[in-house]
């Protein structure tokens, strides 16, 4: 069974990360870049499998780990060191992420400066287009309400429990009469602001996500301003 | 005085099928060093994802090269099905390792024949592609193409190959061996074979596991790795599976390899037919990644080790598809195999790494 490891490092950790793998006998697989849609950031992967730590593992449990290095947050023109030093078989994706995500990846054994690929368009990995855009902006509204819809359940659910224990202080009437007045007063309150905690989220259900993240928003800022004010 | 020039060879060159450039530069008639260059085809497939979901691209997967079109089918619907934590029943995995091992089959008698054909064997050549045609049939009487297959979707296959269908399998794969036995006895024992193979682009074991060097090519000078090995999917069913290694390095040992792999991978086959289990074909799935989820896998292809990688992001849609493809990884083998050699025999060194521009240019 093949498991995949991912380990986050920083441009500044890559080269000793890299060094400690081929020292330990790791083969080479690939590299990679992406894309990130949200923040428009670049994200490297590189991967490794060391075949004797593979095989070694296969003959205790059946497993064996492919080893990822990943470098998140790049920036463009951030410049990136090459591993071609330790792995010269590197040089076709090093060459790959410059010319098709435009990424500058330094001191690499075989450059081609831009010339590896013949592409009409200047980084076409790194254009994102409107269309992948908005599916990723719908996916994320789908999600958000998706949410909203899980959580007005949990709210209708912790009302109808609120207003059963209603039920039962009223069975209770024959209580002391200034006990049962003060825990009937408290059921009752927290009866009425679960109803209307499920009657909001039926609202913001209801609403457009977008706008429903930003009434929920308002209202979190709303609270904590009560929150500061009660405890002034 | 030495003269020393640089040739432009390819991208367009009677001994190449695919357009690879290499900027040959030689001393007399002796390279000194090679500096390769691909991207003339490049296809932009792994951008596509954005627009083709993820069931349509495995049809585009399958399409990334003609020879190992149902490896790169298996890698994508497998590195798909974990990142959708999908487990497949056991017959699904086996009907695509032997469409897989099938595929080993017909790719190195393609090479073999393209081998015999860049030293003037014409008959070998004719040969070699007479036994690969009876591959190609199985797969058109199982699958219905000769080529792309298309039987295999994220989640399991689309159709089952039934039990009397692999039966028939097994017999033509045996009814193949004698004539693949004298086949190969033309490559490995001919003087005509060996002297232009023997000791011809030498790489040492050292410098195979420093490039990386994957498949036969990097088998043939002894690295002793092989993805099959591992045991996932089908491959773990298997009683023994030893990687086929040579130590010579050179490109007699590269065809020695690819021979005694025809072989294992007719074994393979059998043992599996004898063992497959009828636990369904799976099917096709609702695709819901989660934002973020990532799968990827190795398998062996016929050229050596490929890798898929795949990037959900909460759509139909990948974020990011990738495969990298065994000759990608070979290059750097490439242009070092090439130091030191005579130009006349550049050709054949550049055939026996089995160059895939295809693949490479996904």
């Amino acid at each position: 069974m093949q498991k995949a490891i991912y380990t986050t490092v920083g441009i500044d950790e890559l080269l000793p990360h890299v060094q400690a793998l081929k020292g330990v006998g790791a083969r080479f697989v690939q590299m990679h870049a992406e894309r990130c849609v949200d923040d428009g950031s670049y994200r490297l992967v590189y991967t490794f499998i060391n075949v004797r730590a593979a095989q070694e593992q296969i003959a205790q449990d059946g497993s064996y780990a492919i080893e990822n290095l990943v470098v998140e947050g790049i920036d463009q023109y951030q410049e990136i060191p090459s591993i071609s030093s330790y792995y010269p078989a590197v040089f076709p994706f090093e060459n790959e992420a410059h010319d098709l995500f435009g990424l500058a990846i330094t001191d690499m054994q075989i450059d081609f400066k831009g010339f590896f690929y013949q592409v009409s368009t200047a980084e076409p990995m790194s254009v994102i287009t409107p269309e992948v855009k908005a599916a990723r902006e719908k996916a994320m509204k789908v999600r958000a309400a998706a949410e909203a819809k899980a959580r007005k359940a949990a709210a209708e659910k912790a009302a109808a429990a609120a207003a059963a224990g209603e039920g039962a202080a009223d069975a209770a009437v024959a209580q002391p009469a200034a006990a049962a007045g003060s825990d009937a007063q408290h059921d009752d309150a927290a009866a009425k602001a679960a109803l209307k905690a499920a009657e909001l989220e039926a609202k913001l259900t209801a609403m457009d996500p977008e706008k429903a993240a930003k009434v929920r928003a308002a209202l979190a800022t709303k609270a904590a301003r009560d929150k500061q004010n009660k405890e002034a | 005085m030495a003269h020393r020039s640089v040739i432009p060879f390819g991208p367009q060159h009677p001994v190449l099928p695919e357009p690879l450039h290499l900027d040959l530069v030689i001393e007399d008639d002796r390279v000194l060093e090679a500096i390769p260059q691909i991207g003339f085809v490049h296809r932009g497939l792994e951008k596509l994802t954005e627009k083709r979901d993820m069931h349509q691209f495995g049809y585009i997967a399958e399409r990334i090269c003609g020879i190992c079109a149902v490896g790169h089918s298996c890698g994508y619907a497998s590195a798909c099905e974990r990142m959708l934590d999908i487990e497949v029943p056991g017959r699904v995995q086996y009907i695509r390792t032997i469409l897989h091992e099938l595929s080993r089959i017909h790719s190195h008698l393609l090479w073999l024949g393209l081998l015999a054909d860049a030293f003037g064997f014409e008959a070998l050549f004719y040969r070699s592609w007479t036994l690969r045609e009876q591959i190609l049939k199985i797969f058109e009487s199982t699958c219905g193409g000769r080529v792309i297959l298309s039987i295999n979707e994220i989640g399991g296959l689309k159709h089952d190959i039934e039990d009397s269908e692999l039966a028939g399998i097994v017999q033509t794969l045996d009814a193949m061996r004698p004539d693949y036995e004298a086949l190969v006895h033309t490559f490995l024992d001919d003087n005509s074979c060996g002297e232009r193979l023997h000791g011809v682009g030498v790489i040492s074991k050292k410098d195979a596991l420093n490039l990386s060097m994957v498949g036969p090519f990097g088998r043939a000078s002894g690295v002793d790795y092989d993805v099959r090995m591992f045991g996932d999917g089908a491959y773990a069913g298997l009683a023994a599976f030893e990687p086929i290694v040579a130590t010579d390095g050179d490109c007699y040992a590269r065809c020695q390899v690819r021979c005694a792999e025809v072989t294992q991978a007719m074994d393979i086959i059998k043992e599996l037919v004898g063992k497959i289990p009828h636990d369904g074909i799976g099917g096709r799935t609702k695709l819901t990644p989660a934002d973020g989820a990532r799968g990827e896998v190795v398998i062996e292809q016929p050229r050596g080790e490929a890798y898929y990688y795949v990037r959900g992001n909460g759509t139909k849609n990948l974020d990011r598809f990738r495969v990298r493809t065994p000759t990608s990884q070979n290059l750097a083998g490439l242009t070092h195999a090439l130091q030191g050699v005579l130009l006349a025999n550049v050709p054949m060194i550049i055939l026996t790494i089995d160059p895939c521009i295809s693949c490479t240019e996904r």
